[in-house]
Order: structure tokens, then sequence, then C-alpha cells
């Protein structure tokens, strides 16, 4: 572990975990503590398990569904996320994800029809009623969180796991980056890339992370093809269509993982106009062109020359 | 004479003295709506149903920087961030 503590691996929420604990002998509580919270998120958002909230929240034909704490909460991030984007974020892209083909879990999608798009239902039209817990959507409207329930679950499982523990904890979800407590010394040394299963050796830039969160969304992975049409899995809700490719890949810090997936992934969608965005944002952020042409902003570090 | 220029007098006191009185409770009554929040006469359920336009208009938090910007590091990284 390079003298940065123990980590554990393993897969949840469609994606890879990893749980770093800066003292080692602190590690198994930290995994457990991480394992129950994304249970509960999986439980909560997951648009894959007909028994989750989420799914019977879109099953309930517009009337009002009593939900936990926690879908509170994930309605709460993912309305905020729509809210700072103008729409770029929308939790009601679900029907034009089922529409586009992307209506099962990834690994399960075959190429199917003809492509068709429809855009999103409109985030405007959630009902959340956070004193007693219930949300409702209109008849038709499909929810899905996957913009933010991920790194949602990155930073509350990062916290929860630090709480009461000596060292520092860093929780990675697919590569969605949240940390908490004491960061290493030379903080965590995170690999930014195009793909997060990519070897620690392969093209990107090796960073130096000491506080908050850090996500990166890439239009690289999650294709899938559609009669004569390749299609990625970041959808612009204003059309319902895949983004238009200008950035392959965005990587965001950020005061915490949310902060940072919300800026990454509008990004995408943002496309020519994302650099101005982030910067008057101040999130420092690695923008990287279909040509392979990088644009850093914000403050993110220029790389030192690596060893041949 | 001087008995009804004294009327007047008194009249006119009386109609400044009113106009004062109905303006003053007026703007007392502006101080006390502000300073005192009250719920409205709707049922409960409606005054803390929040739409999600509602919800934007509550709060004006963005999104934040991280407290400590990242640097270059020559260490051997311990995790990747890519897109998944």
């Amino acid at each position: 572990m390079n003298g940065v503590g123990a980590s554990a691996r393993w897969r949840a929420l469609g994606t890879s975990v990893v749980v770093i604990a800066t003292q080692p002998r602190e590690l198994t509580d930290a995994a457990a503590t991480v394992r129950e919270v994304l249970d509960q998120v999986d439980h909560a958002c997951s648009r894959f398990r007909d028994d989750s909230e989420l799914c019977r929240v879109n099953a309930a034909g517009g009337s009002r569904v009593p939900v936990s704490r926690l879908f509170v909460r994930a309605t709460r991030c993912a309305l905020r996320a729509a809210r700072l984007t103008d729409g770029d974020l929308d939790p009601t892209i679900g029907s034009s994800l089922r529409v586009a083909g992307y209506d099962r879990d990834f690994a399960a999608i075959r190429a199917g029809g003809p492509v068709r798009f429809a855009r999103a239902g409109g985030w405007q039209r959630i009902e959340l009623d956070d004193a007693h817990s219930t949300v409702r959507v209109p008849a038709g409207i499909e929810l899905d969180y996957g913009a933010t329930a991920k790194a949602l679950a990155a930073d509350v499982a990062a916290a929860t796991a630090a709480e009461g523990l000596a060292g520092g904890v860093l929780v990675s979800l697919g590569g969605d980056i949240a940390t908490a407590g004491a960061a290493p010394a030379d903080g965590w040394a995170v690999r930014v890339t195009d793909d997060h299963s990519s070897q620690a050796t392969d093209e990107g830039q090796t960073i130096a992370l000491r506080s908050g969160g850090l996500a990166t969304s890439s239009t690289t992975v999650r294709r899938w093809r559609r009669g004569d049409s390749e299609l990625h899995h970041i959808l612009d809700p204003h059309t319902g269509a895949p983004a238009d490719d200008c950035w392959r890949t965005v990587s965001v810090a950020a005061a915490c993982c949310v902060d940072a997936n919300i800026a990454s992934t509008a990004a995408i969608v943002r496309g020519e106009r994302a650099p101005d965005w982030l910067d008057g944002l101040g999130l420092p952020a690695r923008l990287i062109a279909l040509d392979g042409t990088v644009t850093l902003v914000a403050g993110w570090p220029v790389p030192d020359p690596e060893p041949s | 004479m001087a008995r009804d220029a004294g009327l007047r007098r008194i009249s006119a006191v009386t109609r400044w003295l009113t106009v004062g009185i109905v303006g003053l409770s007026g703007a007392l009554a502006l101080i006390a709506s502000q300073a005192f929040h009250g719920r409205t006469a709707s049922n409960a359920s409606a005054a803390s149903s929040l739409s999600a336009a509602q919800t934007s208009s509550a709060a004006s938090d963005g999104l934040s920087p991280a407290t400590v910007t990242p640097t270059p590091t020559p260490a051997a990284p311990v995790v990747v961030s890519g897109g998944s």
C-alpha cells in the first residue's frame, strides 16, 4: 500500500469498491461500515432492483410514497444537482435511459433495435415532502439517481467509516472518491485517467488529494450499440440523447465527492462551455478532449514530467 | 368665533392623531410580521410539502472547492479515478 495504510476491494452498486484506511488495524471496521452504507444506498436508490425505494416511487403511478430518510437525502441531493446545473443533470432522466436502451444493469445490456430518444420528464415536477418523508412523481416520469447516488454513497460511507477512528479513510466507488479524517502526510496519491479500471501506469496523471472528493466522468466507458448508433451513458436531459462528444473525460476536485461528481458530469453535458463554468466556480478540473488535448482549469496541478 | 376656531383646531388635531395612530399601527404590524415567522392557516401537509421548484429557491448553496487544492506527486498511486 505504498506506506499509506491498508486497503479492501470488492464490487457493489454495479462497480468496484476500494476502501483504504491510513491505520491498517482500522481497515476491518471501516470496510464493514462502508459495506453497510452501500447496502442501504443500493436498497434505496437502485434502478435495477424491484424492491428499491426508487423503483417503488417510479411504479406508484403518481401517488405519494413514504420513503426512508436516506432516500429523502438522495432526492435532495439529486434536486440540488439539477438546480445547480440548470437541469444539465436531471433525476427524471430514468425514462430517457430506458428508451435509449440502458434499461438493465450495464453488464446485461445487449444490442437492440433502432435508437430512440426522449427528453427527461422535468426535475421541477418531483414533489419531496421532507417533513413527512414522502416523494411523488407524476405518472410516466421515472427517477434515476445514477448521477448523484454513487457519489453520495461515497461521501456518506467515508464520513461514517471515519467516525471514531484515529486515522483517515478513502472510499472509491468506480473511481468517484471521498475522503474523511486525517489524510496521509503526502496526501492520497490518485491516478486520474479515462477508465477507473485502468492500470496505474496507463495514460493519465497522478495527483495528491488532501481533502474533499474527486470524481471523473467519461464517455469512454459504458458504451453500447442501438441500431447503427453507438451510445454512451451520459445523456443530455434536454434532448434525451447522449451528450455531444466534446470532452471524453472530465475530472474535478471539490469539497466532497457529490460536488465533484455533479461538476464532472455536467461538464460533459455542457461541452465547450464547461471550462469557463468550472473556472468560475473555482473547481480544479482536468478536461480531456476527444483528440487527447488536455485543458486544466482553476488550479488543477500541472503535471510533473513523468519518468520514461 | 373663538369657540368655532377652537373646535376646528380640536377636530384637526383629532384627524392627525387618527392618521398617526393608524400609520404607527401599520408600521408596528409590519415590523412584527417580519420579526416573528408564523405558520399559514393551511394544513401542515400542504405547508411542509415542497415542490422541487420551491426547494430550488430555498437554498443558495453552490458547488464548493476543496479546502486544499490537489498537487502533483511522484508517489505511486493508491487508487485510480476514471469513468465507470
